[in-house]
Formats: C-alpha cells, structure tokens, sequence
C-alpha cells in the first residue's frame, strides 16, 4: 500500500515537473521570437488624462504676428478726401532721397531747417509757383497728417520739405485731391432743369435722422458692430 | 415704382486650424437668422404667386463662404448644437408658461433649420438664390471682391478694376449670368469709378442720396430718378424718407416695445454650468439664439416676455405703414413728376432682417404681400426693371459719397485706422509691378503670384477699418489685416528672389486662405479671362 503512495506521489510530482518545463521552455521560445523592446520617449500627453494636461491646440493665425514694419526705406507720399472739409495725408521719405536733395545745400543750414508740408490749394490753377499755399510745421516723426477745415469741392495737394532760410525744398510731392461737394450743384442742365419741389436742404442733421451709416447708425438697442460679438463680449474678452 | 435692395455681405471669415473662432459665427447666425427665413420669404411668394420682385447683393466672399465645405460641415455642427440646446431649454422651461412656447419656437425653427440646411437645400444655398433669380423673384448683383473700399484705392486703378473683375468673375460662376449692376462696398463711390464698372459691363450702382443730390448738374428728379454717368452707367440715389422709417433712432420700426430684445439671450442670463457647453471652449458667454424678452422699452433695462403674435401683428402693421407712406409718396411724386414715373430706392443691410431685427423677415414678406393689394401705384421692381421700362435718364456726375455717418470717408479714414492705408498701397504697388514684370510666370512662381493676389484682396476688405472704428472686434480686425499683409511681403519676397520660393509656403496659404480659387494675378496689369 505505502510503495503504490509513494509511486504515486512520485508520478505526480514528476509529471509537474515535466509540465513546468515544458511551459518554461515555450515561454522562453515565444519571447526570443518577440522583436527587442525600443526605447522611446514618454508621451505625457498620452499618459494623462486631458483635463490635466490638456493637448496642445493648433496655432491660431495671429500667433507670433510679426508687425508691420514702420518704414520701408522707400519713398511714398498719398492725398486722401475723407470729407468735404478734411483730407489725410501720408509720406515716407527715403534716406536716399534725402541725401540727394541734401548735397545741393549747406549742409548746417539743412541740418537746422525744419520740416514744413506746404499745402497747396490748385483749384484755380495747378502750377504750384501760382497757387496759393500754408505751410505746416511738423516734427521729424510725423508720418501722416489731416488737413482740416477746407472748401468742399476744391483741388488741393501737398509737398513735404525742409525751409531753409530763403527758400523751401520739397522731398516729395504728392497727387492732387479734390474734396467731395456738400450742398447741390450750381450747374443745371437746361434740358433737364431741377424740379423745384424736390430740391430740398440735405444736410448733416437729416443724415443722422435717417440713420447714418449700416448697422453702426440705427440706434434701436444700441448694435455696435454687424455681428453679435457685441461690445460685451469684447470687453470680458479683450 | 419702389426698389428694395437687401446687401448681404460677410468678410471672409474661415479658420480651418481651430473650431474655437467666435468669429466664423458671424457667418453660422446670418444663415440661421437671415438668408434661410429670406429663403422662406421669397419661396413663398413664388409659391403663392406675389408678383413683388426684390434685389439682392450677393458679395464675392459671402459666395465663397456659403460654397465652401468646411464651413457647411461646421454650420451643420452648429446648428446640431443648437437643436440639442432646444432639447434642453423645452425640458427646463416645462412648467413655466410664460417661457415654455418660447422654448418650443426655437427648438422647432432650429431643427427646420437643420432640415432645410442639410436635406432640402443640400447645403446648397447660393443654388437656392439662384433658383430665385431664375424664377424672377430675385435680381441678385455683387459687390467688390472683398468689400474693398474702392475711393481709398484711388491711387491704384488697377487695384480697384481687380476687386471688381473678382467679383464680376466671381457672381458668374455661382449664378451663371452677367451681372446688371454692382452694389458699390459702403456705397462709397467717386467721380471716375463708372468708367471702370463700363469696362464690365455693369449697367447701374447705387449711391447714398447726396451722391445724386449733390450731382453735377443738378438732378432734375431729385432722388427719384436714376442719373447717367459720362461712362453710361445708371446711378441711384437711396431714399431718405423710407431709410428714416427703418433705421431712424426715434422713428425706426425696429426699436418697437413689441419685437424681440436683442441683448437679453440665456447665453448671459443662465447659470454658467448649464449654457457652459454652448458658449465658448474658454468659457466665455455669447449669444446662443434663444431670447425670450421683448425690446418694452428702448432706454430701460427692465423687458417682458416676448409675445410672438404680438410682434408678427405689429409687422404686419408696420409693413402697412411703410407701404401707406410709399403709396403717399408717390401719389405726391407722381403730381410733381409729370414726365416720367418715379423711382423710390430702399437699401438696407440684409442682416438687419432677421438677425438685429428678428422679425425683419416677417416685415419683408408682408410688404410683398400687401404690396401686391395695393395696386399698380405700388410696383416693387428692381433698378434693372426702371432701365428697361425707361432708358432716357439725365446725364450727370454723382458726388463723391459713401452711406457711412457723415455720408462720406471718415468712418474708414481716421485715427483708428488710417494707418492700414499706406500698407494695403504699398502692397498694391508691388502686385502691380510684379504683374506687369512677370506676365508668364508659371508654376509655384504663378501659384505665389495668385495666392499675393488673394492675401492683397482679403487685407483691402473695409470690414476691418471698419471694425476698428466701431470698436467692436478691433484686436481680430487689427490682426486680419497684419496677418494678411504680411503673407503679401512673404510672397513678394519669395516671388522676388529675396528669400528662397517654397512650395509648402505658399501650399499652406492656400489651404488657409483659399478665397476666389480662379483668380489670376495678371488681373492687375489690365488682364481679363474675357
């Protein structure tokens, strides 16, 4: 009885062996056919969850927005109506250009003259040496410029220089500018004379009554803008 | 006679890198409240036979918006947001009596909105304007490519002719005609422009009333009737007596105590938690549609519940009373002018209808269909019917004007914004050289050449200056014009040899910026594809 225990024990105990390497050796042929293991580097970002690091959004189109520049080392000058009373003017002047006009004159006397836009008034006739002009003084900085308080439907252009003490040399010139009319034409058609029960005074006031400009004129519950991005949200959003 | 004409404009707003721009839904609202109710208005009429016709501008990037995949799929998305949004206010508001029909309108008009959007109209919804047109309900004109504002490019005609040509261009492939007339950006205007707008064809454009008041020689009709430019375009005036009943701060309709409150929306008013998934990723509230008050009172913060019947009556009322005034107005016209039949023209921004004034739409439909009651007094044509019907117009040379306040440049010309200007002609100077330099360019070079045309176009839009005056969104306008503006520098220097042409750059900008895709630089040293 006790040698067919043993025998027994024995069997079983073989057969585990036999089974425990057996798997052993399987395991081990499985992982030398497995590739190697690389060595990357963690991803954080898919480690955690989102709430706590969230994923990177794409660029927005203003991000790291380069400015404009502020010169372009090149000469420019514009005359532009924005009323019947006011025109806007702008200008660069080149170092280039300045060294030109520079070389012809004493060179202390420049250095001391100021800058001057000499506006010019060619209404009446569009040769500069015969139109009547003002003169400006502005700053070495000054880069624009609005000419106020002028007559509707008049002709007018602009030069900028430097007024040395006897006379003015002028940089650059610009183009002409007419400022737009504000009352109605004296000229009639005789083959279409006015009515005169539709001629009526239009003026400034009448414009604000029948709302001025679109969306930003009617003053219903105040819109601030043609959408509704409204001033409320910019402001908690600036 | 009475001329409606509705301008629908957006600048182009698209921003396929982030779905977080508050700004795409400029575009996702004026769908929703305004071209598809102005759909359902028109269809309407067609479908019970109201003879009224209605003009409409359509401007370039407006077309290209409403074309463009991406932005259908985002407004589909938006419009599934708000559906959802519907579901949960109908469940919030159940035992509030006052609120809940609110609740239930809008969920309603925003599922038929999807339905239309999505199923009825295939996303197709310049398709459906053009169908309109075809069926005579509509004329449809453009404007400026980009809403340039065309007397502050007067230094550089070949920019001006370019905005235009990408318009003209532009209308005829999605509504596959000629344009009659052009809607002029901000009606801006200057003596010299109609030469250009012959160059295409164009037959009329319209002006704010002093453009024809203060024309040279004095207009016989006053504002009443068209006036002939040297070029032999037609150019009418707006009348001030029919803008007064609409937008006037004391006598406009809109501001009624009876029409809805703009600014009262549960974007603002509910618990953050709650709106928090239907306002800004950041957090930041915004209008969501659903507003449940009424104006009550214009200078008061108190409002009451809105009354939807009572605000449709008080349209339909309105609609009356403008069409009252107009028969008035004619019969006194009509005594006055013994010689030609009068013309009385109404322009107003689309997007007032609807979207600030939310039963606009409601108003327009009643004008066609009380209009067709009134009798022969009251035609409602377009500017293109008055030419047909009465060719011999006065010659003459409109004023300089635009319908901006003081009526001419100031809101796009003064501190906020003058300092765009000597950039956008700078950067029009160098397109106009580098087209005239190099003619056959081809390749990347023409891809670079073509996407510097857009970028100069999408910079020249007045929207911005526009924005920076009104001091509303004035940082995106700011950086809109930066940005587009310095892609224009970018490609001149490559184009020029100034740094090395590469193909991913110029690939990447038009993906980003993909606006007018048959554009072709050579637009600005005179070539037309005519």
């Amino acid at each position: 009885m006790l040698s067919t225990f043993t025998l027994a024990l024995l069997f079983f105990f073989a057969v585990l062996i036999a089974a425990t390497a057996f798997f052993t050796f399987s395991w081990y042929q499985k992982e030398a056919r497995r590739p190697p293991v690389s060595v990357r580097k963690t991803n954080y970002a898919e480690e955690f969850a989102n709430d706590l690091t969230p994923l990177v959004k794409p660029k927005r189109f203003d991000q790291e927005l380069a400015p404009l520049p502020h010169r372009y080392e090149q000469n420019a000058i514009a005359l532009l109506a924005r009323s019947p009373y006011s025109l806007y003017a702008y200008w660069e002047v080149s170092a280039h250009m300045e060294d030109i006009c520079k070389s012809d004159c004493d060179q202390q006397a420049w250095s001391d003259s100021p800058y001057v836009l000499r506006f010019y008034n060619i209404t009446a006739t569009s040769n500069l040496e015969e139109a009547p002009y003002e003169d400006f003084y502005i700053s070495n900085h000054d880069d624009h410029w609005y000419f106020n308080n002028l007559q509707p439907a008049h002709k007018y252009c602009f030069a900028i220089g430097r007024l040395l003490p006897h006379r003015f040399v002028p940089l650059l010139v610009s183009n002409e500018a007419t400022t737009p009319a504000d009352s109605p034409s004296t000229i009639i058609d005789p083959d279409w004379p006015p009515l005169f029960e539709l001629t009526y005074e239009y003026n400034s006031i009448n414009r604000k009554d029948m709302g001025e400009s679109p969306i930003t004129g009617w003053g219903i519950t105040s819109p601030n803008g043609a959408w509704s991005i409204s001033k409320r949200e910019v402001e908690k959003n600036p | 006679m009475v001329a409606f004409v509705l301008h629908a404009h957006l600048p182009f707003v698209r921003h396929p890198e982030r779905e977080d721009y508050l700004e795409e839904r400029w575009l996702f609202e004026a769908i929703t409240e305004c071209y598809l109710p102005l759909l359902k208005v028109f269809e309407g009429w067609q479908r019970d036979g109201v003879s009224a016709r209605f003009t409409m501008t359509m401007s370039p990037t407006l077309m290209s918006m409403l074309a463009d995949p991406l932005l259908q799929e985002r407004y589909s998305k938006h419009l599934s947001n708000l559906t959802l949004l519907g579901e949960l206010e109908v469940e919030r508001t159940k035992d509030d009596r006052t609120f809940a029909p609110l609740a239930h309108m809008y969920r309603h008009r925003f599922y038929e909105a999807q339905e239309k959007f999505d199923k009825h109209y295939q996303r197709d919804l310049i398709g459906a304007f053009r169908r309109l047109m075809e069926k005579g309900t509509l004329e449809i004109i453009p404007c400026p490519a980009t809403h340039g504002y065309l007397p502050l490019m007067r230094l550089q005609k070949e920019a001006q002719v370019a905005q235009l040509a990408v318009a003209v261009d532009t209308y005829e492939h999605y509504f596959h005609r000629e344009a009659t007339g052009i809607w002029l950006s901000e009606c801006a205007y200057h003596p010299g422009l109609e030469d250009h707008l012959a160059e295409f064809g164009i037959s009329y454009f319209l002006t704010d009333a002093h453009g024809i008041l203060y024309a040279t020689p004095q207009p016989r009709y006053g504002l009443y009737a068209p006036l002939r430019t040297p070029s032999g375009v037609a150019a009418f005036g707006r009348d001030i007596e029919s803008s007064r009943q609409v937008w006037s701060r004391e006598e406009g309709y809109p501001g009624d105590g009876d029409y809805r409150e703009y600014y009262r929306d549960i974007g603002y008013d509910l618990d953050f938690e709650y709106v928090r998934p239907f306002i800004h990723p950041e957090g930041l509230r915004l209008h969501t549609g659903f507003k449940y008050h009424r104006i009550t009172e214009r200078d008061s913060n108190h409002k009451e519940p809105y009354v939807p019947a009572w605000a449709e009556a008080k349209a339909a009322l309105h609609a009356g009373s403008f069409l009252f005034n107009r028969t008035k107005q004619i019969e006194y016209l009509n005594g006055v002018m013994t010689d030609r039949e009068p013309i009385i023209i109404c322009p107003y921004d689309a997007e007032l209808f609807g979207h600030w004034w939310y039963e606009g739409p409601l108003f327009l439909d009643q004008i066609g269909r009380q209009a067709s009651q009134v009798g022969p007094t009251l035609e409602l044509v377009t500017p293109s019917d008055y030419l047909k019907k009465h060719p011999l117009i006065q010659p003459s040379i409109p004023c300089e004007s635009s319908w901006g306040a003081e009526g001419y440049h100031e809101v796009w010309l003064e501190d906020s914004n003058h300092w765009l200007y000597r950039h956008l002609h700078r950067a029009a100077e160098r397109m106009i050289r580098l087209s005239q330099e190099k003619p056959n360019s081809e390749g990347l070079q023409r891809r670079a050449l073509n996407q510097m045309a857009r970028e100069l176009l999408l910079a020249q839009s007045s929207d911005w200056a526009f924005i920076m005056k009104t001091n509303t969104t004035v940082q995106y306008a700011v950086n809109r014009s930066v940005y587009h503006l310095n892609n224009c520098s970018l490609l001149y220097q490559m184009v020029t040899g100034k740094s090395p042409l590469r193909e991913e750059i110029v690939r990447e900008l038009e993906e980003v910026n993909p606006v007018f895709p048959r554009l072709d630089y050579r637009l600005y040293s005179g070539y037309t594809n005519k």
